[in-house]
């Protein structure tokens, strides 16, 4: 890792940070300040047992857990809004950090500068590991700050509960981070790597909410990283999901060093 | 003996079928200005991305201030300024943290930044301003300032003085030499003769990626065939105008019309004056004219660019 490089990036992503740290913090906000309406309301369950299944995979597939505390704030994490924030917010960082300085031109100043080719790749996984860390503290702020206005319907949300849903939403992000930052090592064009990255995030999601639709379908859930992120189940059951846990670390440390590999190997033509 | 600058041995490279460049073989000396020159897509930018390890040679090798240009690379890096071909700066930072960016990645100071940025004419004030917000030329003469900050012992220049206005070339000539002078090489590459000719000592000519030629400046210049004209007080013969490097084109009685190659332009000016001349005219030698022999009957893309 370069620490400059770091320092350089972090400086000009701040801002973009922030914005999306606050845009997470907010979002989670508003969806905990709706809990009041579903709150152990029997004809809110009615209601949610009578939509098709095509919306109620949009939240998780379970309904009966967005009447508890705990699987309400769940759906916030798996809510499409925060995953477009979170899969913009890492692709993007990956995206820039190596295509990005290629499809700009800028890398034929960055590599002739005692740069290894390999810290591009390493600094911006500790780039992303410090962003996505910054992001989850403002989630948890911003669940906090909504479990305040709920009063007493707030309580059952343990601390550590949310540490291990935040947790485990940091490394599911972080490996997705990481497959856009192997598209962006094998890539001259900024474009070309964010259209795999987000791509195939939308193939995983797509995958996974199809599985949810019918049984006939359940087996492709598999196939998809999706299908292991479940910040609900951690939030109900109140303990961290090491086997998950360990599956989104193992990817991303896996798929960062393949990238290292590709852009040790390949030229650099801008 | 001293270690070559660079040293560059049966570099090759494809990009698929498609040749990069061919067998390069050349040395640069500490201290030397070297100029490489070639139109657009002659091979230029690809071998001096080869030096700096942005491209893999597909055969040869190439040593840098005796390092091995791959295994090495970081090493050299350290020792090394270069701006790159169309240069491409970070728009959204002020040029001043552009600058300190640039310098943090080196281990040597930017001791020269003051005294580069005074001599290329750069206003202060604006390294405060957005590079998004900066001239092409503007940009360009951060570019020169960001290579040669920290005093590099190598400077790798891919057309170094695009979008310079001609005041501002002078100015960046006036620096290459302090350079040299201080032992410092230059690796430069370029279209533009007339720079070339200026600033460097030595030259490798490319074509279509092969190296046709290696040269002291003067001697490019002088290997070249130039067209005297002579008026005579008397007619002569051309028995009377045969010396080495001379050949008769065109005798008209007073009138002739001379080849001249070569150095032996001494005992040929003597030999004229023992004749008696009343008129003479002999083109300028220039590296321009020498340079487009290497490229006579070759197609036209292959001479584009050149100025």
């Amino acid at each position: 890792m370069n620490a400059n490089l770091l320092l350089g990036r972090l400086r000009t992503d701040l801002r973009g940070t922030l914005i999306y740290s606050a845009s997470v913090a907010f979002f989670m906000l508003v969806v905990l300040s709706s809990y009041t309406a579903v709150a152990g309301s029997s004809a809110m369950l009615n209601v949610f047992n009578q939509l098709p299944p095509a919306f109620t995979a949009l939240m998780g597939g379970d309904i009966a857990r967005i009447l508890k505390i705990q699987g309400y704030v769940g759906v916030g994490y798996v809510h499409p809004i925060m995953i477009a924030i979170l899969a913009a917010f890492v692709i993007g960082i990956a995206v820039r950090a190596i295509a990005g300085e290629i499809d700009r031109g800028t890398i034929n100043l960055l590599l002739a500068r005692p740069v290894r080719r390999r810290d591009l790749v390493l600094t911006a996984f500790v780039q992303l590991l410090i962003g996505l860390g910054i992001i989850s503290l403002a989630l948890v702020i911003g669940i906090w700050v909504g479990l305040q206005t709920l009063g007493k319907l707030a309580s059952g949300v343990e601390p550590s509960a949310v540490l291990s849903a935040t947790l485990l939403t940091l490394l599911f992000f972080l490996a997705i981070g990481a497959y856009s930052l192997l598209f962006s090592a094998a890539s001259s064009d900024a474009g070309r790597a964010t259209l795999f990255g987000a791509g195939l995030t939308l193939i995983f999601y797509f995958l996974n909410y199809l599985a949810q639709l019918s049984p006939d379908f359940k087996s492709l859930g598999s196939l998809s990283i999706f299908h292991f992120w479940d910040p609900g189940a951690a939030l109900i059951a109140n303990r961290f999901q090491w086997n998950e846990l360990a599956l989104f670390a193992a990817l991303s440390i896996l798929l960062t060093l393949a990238a290292v590999i590709v852009i040790e190997r390949r030229d650099i033509t801008s | 003996m001293t270690t070559p600058a660079i040293q560059v041995e049966s570099l090759t490279k494809f990009y698929g079928k498609h040749r990069g460049v061919l067998n390069l073989n050349f040395q640069i000396e500490p201290g030397e200005v070297f100029g490489f020159l070639g139109p657009n897509g002659a091979g230029k930018t690809t071998t001096l991305r080869l030096l700096l390890d942005f491209l893999r040679p597909t055969r040869g090798r190439a040593r840098i201030l005796g390092l091995d240009s791959r295994a090495d690379s970081l090493a050299i890096r350290q020792r090394i300024g270069s701006v790159p071909g169309e240069l491409r700066l970070y728009e959204n930072l002020t040029g001043e943290r552009f600058l300190d960016y640039m310098a943090g990645f080196n281990a040597r100071p930017p001791s020269l930044r003051d005294h580069l940025l005074d001599a290329l004419q750069f206003d202060r004030a604006e390294l405060r301003r957005v590079l998004r917000h900066y001239s092409r030329g503007m940009k360009q003469k951060l570019g020169i300032v960001q290579a040669m900050q920290h005093d590099p012992e190598l400077l790798i220049l891919d057309e170094p003085t695009e979008g310079l206005d001609p005041l501002v070339q002078q100015s960046f000539y006036t620096l290459l030499r302090e350079f040299q002078a201080r032992g410092r090489t230059i690796f430069m590459s370029s279209h533009i003769l007339s720079e070339v000719e200026r600033v460097c000592d030595r030259v490798a000519i490319v074509r279509a990626g092969e190296l046709v030629e290696l040269a002291r400046v003067s001697e490019l210049i002088h290997k070249k065939t130039r067209v005297m004209q002579v008026g005579f007080m008397h007619a002569v013969t051309p028995e009377q105008l045969n010396l080495d490097g001379v050949s008769v084109e065109h005798l008209d009685g007073q009138h002739a019309t001379l080849a001249v190659k070569g150095k032996n332009i001494d005992a040929l000016i003597k030999r004229l004056a023992e004749l008696g001349v009343e008129d003479l005219t002999f083109e300028a030698a220039s590296l321009e004219e020498a340079f487009l022999d290497y490229y006579r009957g070759a197609p036209a893309a292959d001479t584009e660019g050149i100025e």
